[in-house]
Order: C-alpha cells, then sequence, then structure tokens
C-alpha cells in the first residue's frame, strides 16, 4: 500500500470534494480508501515545514501528483489549482491524475 | 467589517483601470439597467475556473445596459502575480469586456465587506444590493451548472422581478489581506 497524504488549507473550499474523489481513485485502484493521512495546514510556518505549496496537495509516497503551477514559488496558505485534460484549471485535482499517481506508485513496489 | 446586506445601497468608490480610466462606482450606475461588482483577482484558481464565465456575463447583458466592474483587492507584497502590471496582463490577455480596477487600499473591499475571489454584488438600477454571492454553483464544470445565479439575478432585475436566489456563499479563495500594523 503506497503512503498517501492529503495536505489542505481549510479556507480553500475544494478540500472536501477532493478528499471524496481521492477515496474514490483509491476504492477504484483496489486500496483501502481509509487509508489517507490527512493534514490541515493552518499556518504559514505549517506550510513552510511540509513545503505546501496550495491546497490541496495530494502525495502519493512522497510525490506530488502534479506539478506545482508556475505562478507559485514558495509555500504558503494559498488554494492551488490543477489543470484538466482539456486544459482548462480547476481548484479540483482531476481524478486521471490520482489515479495514475496511484498506478504509478504500485508499479514500482 | 461590515459586509453589505441585501436591500443596502451601493457603497460608492473611484478606482484606476487597467485601459489607464478611473471609474466611479455611482457614474457606472447612473449609465446601467444594472451594476455586477466582482472581487475577483489573477492568481486564485476559482477566479481562472470562473473568469470566462464572468467575462461572458458581461458581453452577455451589455447591450441591455447592464454593467460589470471586478475589483483586485489583494495584497500584491505577498502575491506578486496579483500586481497591477501583472493585472494588465491578465485583462489583456483574456480580453475582458469590462474595466478591472486596482483597490490597493483595500478600502473598497473593506467597505464591501467583501471576503473571498470571485464575489459577486449586483445592484439594480436605483443601487439597491440585490444579490450578493457566487457566479453560479459549479466552479469545477460549467456543464454541470444547475443554477447560474448571477445570470438569474440580472434576469430578475432586468424584469423587475424578485430575484429567488438573492443571497449565496461565496466560493473561493479569501482576499489577501495587507498586514495590520
Amino acid at each position: 500500500m503506497p503512503k498517501i497524504e492529503f495536505l489542505y488549507f481549510a479556507d480553500c473550499p475544494s478540500h472536501d470534494r477532493a478528499l471524496a474523489l481521492l477515496r474514490q481513485a483509491l476504492t477504484e485502484e483496489g486500496l483501502n480508501p481509509a487509508a489517507v493521512t490527512i493534514i490541515e495546514i493552518k499556518t504559514e510556518a505549517e506550510a513552510e515545514e511540509y513545503q505546501f505549496y496550495g491546497s490541496p496537495t495530494i502525495r502519493v509516497n512522497g510525490l506530488d501528483i502534479a506539478p506545482l503551477p508556475p505562478d507559485i514559488s514558495e509555500p504558503g496558505l494559498s488554494c492551488r489549482g490543477y489543470q484538466k485534460a482539456d486544459g482548462r484549471i480547476s481548484p479540483l485535482p482531476p481524478l486521471e491524475l490520482m489515479v495514475q499517481a496511484l498506478r504509478k506508485a504500485n508499479a514500482v513496489q | 467589517m461590515a459586509k453589505l446586506k441585501i436591500g443596502d445601497n451601493l457603497p460608492n468608490f473611484t478606482l484606476p483601470a487597467t485601459d489607464g480610466n478611473s471609474y466611479e462606482a455611482q457614474t457606472l450606475l447612473d449609465q446601467s439597467a444594472a451594476l455586477i461588482v466582482v472581487f475577483t483577482c489573477n492568481h486564485c484558481p476559482y477566479v481562472v475556473a470562473w473568469e470566462d464565465r464572468i467575462n461572458h456575463l458581461a458581453r452577455r447583458y451589455a447591450e441591455q445596459g447592464v454593467k460589470l466592474v471586478a475589483i483586485n483587492s489583494n495584497d500584491a507584497v505577498k502575491y506578486p502575480a496579483d500586481s497591477f502590471e501583472k493585472m494588465i496582463l491578465r485583462s489583456q490577455q483574456k480580453e475582458f469586456s469590462f474595466p478591472y480596477l486596482h483597490d490597493a487600499s483595500q478600502h473598497v473591499a473593506h467597505s464591501y465587506g467583501a471576503e473571498r475571489t470571485p464575489e459577486l454584488f449586483i445592484f439594480d438600477r436605483a443601487g439597491t444590493l440585490t444579490y450578493h454571492g457566487a457566479l453560479d454553483d459549479n466552479y469545477d464544470d460549467e456543464k454541470a451548472v444547475k443554477h447560474p445565479y448571477a445570470q438569474q439575478a440580472v434576469e430578475a432585475i432586468l424584469a423587475q422581478h424578485e430575484v429567488v436566489f438573492a443571497e449565496t456563499a461565496p466560493v473561493g479563495c479569501t482576499i489577501k489581506w495587507k498586514p495590520t500594523k
């Protein structure tokens, strides 16, 4: 089972939907949907400590599921956008990205 | 912070825009069938997800006398992507059909009690706040929108009907306030 981390900043409203999507991805891949370490980032110091560049952030075995957006250069209490397959930006990470990251982690184990 | 309530009057302001002009809220209202004030910015992914729809809303109702202004109040020191120079670039790249105003002092955001980007305040011809909240109910997928709140509010104002959803929760990033001294 890969190590799954879900980091969020409560002021960014997409975290609930993102976590539900992550659990869906885990279920679809035959993994335990409850096996997610959830970390709430509350301060700039915590953002620095966790190298948190925006909410939500999902890491599989320590690797971010997506490259950082080009306009984010330092850790902080920000919301984060994800590029969808059609090129649009959304505050919600696409399910496909999560599934890809889980499959990649499983493949190397 | 005193958030505007439905029924309150338009708080006036004069702010510089990316097109080189200054805009006064009361003057815009005097020329409008309705005035939409959107607190927004460059960097927030919720704004990015919605900004084409905001642009479309402005274009769609322009001929019926509806005006839209967007205001960026974010602290550009902490968020350089929200600087006035970057605002100019953004308005050009996205071909905004509305004035994009800079609230560098953040006084306007405070006077409206705005908290998020994007956050909409829609005033009728008399300057009465008639709708406050989100553009619609789905930032992630325009095709899945069930309630286009702002559009419904504008249609109601133009038809002189009551707005059904007068207040919804704005969904987006928090406005990035300057450090308090």
